[in-house]
């Protein structure tokens, strides 16, 4: 009970500092629109603009994933000294990360249905919920790796204009993070075929792989010691 | 170590890429003693502390501690966008304190410091750098910790309460707790029970009387 309300409390905590950021959060909500009307309904490419948009939603939850990692950064250790353990903090935050995602996916999935009618409805909501779920992680793992503004934000707006400039079934384009759910939203836009289970799989894969990578790093910058009393 | 020593840091080694920082510091606090610890800017007193309160692991050596710690880092260790009532629940859960208790306890801990009542619900960047430093302290003492260790705690703190501090310290102490302070104020060195100064990586014990107090 107690390690719950302590995970509950980090979520919160984490929450109420995130939701001040309101130029941050409408920043990152209205690049991904704006990315999306340009290309979709005022650009005339509107199956591209399917899994664009898709991708760009990806790019909006990394980042706050990854402003949450910084803004926590001075306050951890301490946390830790005062009684939280690793899991509580991170269970907090992926729980305050993956809600918003799965809202800013909705949201994404609401507008996206709205302004371009694309023919698979099941496949658009599939295909944007797969990229919230990777871009929790992502965001985390860029955060842990390269705990700096500038350097973080660069590398995730290179993943993520990598993933938009490449043909979607290129080599390269397979192994990059939001490849299974760009297949997905393809899908969606009315390319043809069907969903293929491999893709939620890879999504999956990457999603775990990063969360992994993530903690790893995380989890060893937090670490404090637990000094033996004396004997 | 002496059956009162609450706090014991043994042959303590720290380098930073190349540059040994410590070379074999040792440290030993008692309960209701103050020691300062001073000496030029570099010279491992805020490593020796970060060790002491285990959020940064010694390359040598060895730290034994008899009771809760309380750190108070240089920088305020805070987060920019949530008020002090904030902090006080979030750290105070950690210590098994629930919302209300937390609040209680921390407000008591606020209110020592001179924390302003109006200010509870500021959030912690648009206050200013003396009161941030005093949410900064309380957080410290949240717990109810019998060893306090501080990193130049009273960083912008107008001159009532800088005063105010050093009382506190005496109070501090004689509840029974061990205290060790960074500090460049050598002018309060009186009010402490033991120097330490680190210079060159290594200690040397002084009276607080011999340094200037």
């Amino acid at each position: 009970m107690t390690a719950l309300r302590r995970t509950l409390v980090a979520a919160e905590m984490q929450g109420r500092d995130l939701l001040r950021r309101r130029l941050a959060l409408a920043m990152l909500v209205s690049l991904p629109v704006a990315f999306y009307l340009a290309t979709g309904p005022l650009g005339g490419q509107a199956q591209y603009a399917v899994p664009a948009a898709g991708v760009s939603a990806a790019w909006s939850i990394a980042g706050a994933a990854f402003f949450s990692v910084l803004a926590s950064r001075r306050i951890e250790q301490r946390l830790m000294l005062a009684g939280y353990r690793a899991a509580d903090l991170l269970v907090g935050r992926l729980l305050l990360l993956e809600a918003g995602g799965v809202v800013l996916a909705l949201g994404f999935s609401v507008l996206v249905a709205v302004g371009s009618s694309p023919p698979d409805l099941g496949a658009l909501v599939l295909g944007n919920g797969l990229t919230a779920l990777i871009g929790v992680p992502l965001g985390l793992a860029v955060g842990a790796l390269l705990p700096r503004e500038l350097e973080g934000t660069l590398l995730l707006i290179g993943i993520v204009g990598v993933e938009l400039s490449l043909p979607p079934d290129s080599a390269i384009a397979t192994v990059l993070p939001l490849y299974g759910p760009g297949q997905i939203l393809l899908i969606a836009a009315g390319y043809g075929g069907q969903v293929e289970p491999s893709w939620v799989v890879h999504g999956l894969a990457y999603a775990l792989a990063l969360l992994v990578v993530a903690v790893g790093l995380w989890s060893r910058r937090i670490r404090v010691s637990r000094h033996a009393a004396p004997g | 170590m002496p059956s009162t020593a609450v706090l014991t840091a043994q042959a303590i080694r720290k380098s930073f890429g190349r540059k040994r920082v410590l070379e074999g510091v040792d440290l030993e606090v008692a309960r209701g003693e103050v020691v300062a610890l001073v000496g030029e800017n570099g010279a491992g007193k805020t490593t020796l502390l970060r060790i002491c309160a285990g959020v940064l692991p010694a390359d040598g050596g060895s730290v034994e501690l008899g009771g809760p710690v309380g750190y108070c880092p240089q920088d305020p260790g805070v987060l920019d966008l949530l008020t002090a009532d904030e902090h006080l629940i979030y750290f105070g859960t950690g210590l098994r304190l629930h919302r209300q208790a937390a609040l209680d306890v921390g407000r008591r801990c606020l209110a020592r410091l001179d924390f302003p009542d109006r200010e509870r619900s500021t959030l912690a960047r648009d206050l200013s750098s003396g009161t941030r430093q005093k949410l900064n302290l309380a957080l410290a003492l949240l717990g109810d910790p019998s060893i306090l260790l501080l990193d130049e705690p009273y960083q912008g703190f107008d001159r009532g309460t800088y005063i105010d501090f050093w009382a506190l310290v005496a109070e501090w102490r004689a509840a029974g707790r061990a205290i060790v302070v960074v500090t460049h104020m050598l002018a309060e060195l009186r009010r402490v029970d033991r120097v330490i100064e680190l210079t060159a990586g290594r200690a040397r014990i002084a009276r607080g009387d011999e340094m200037g107090g």
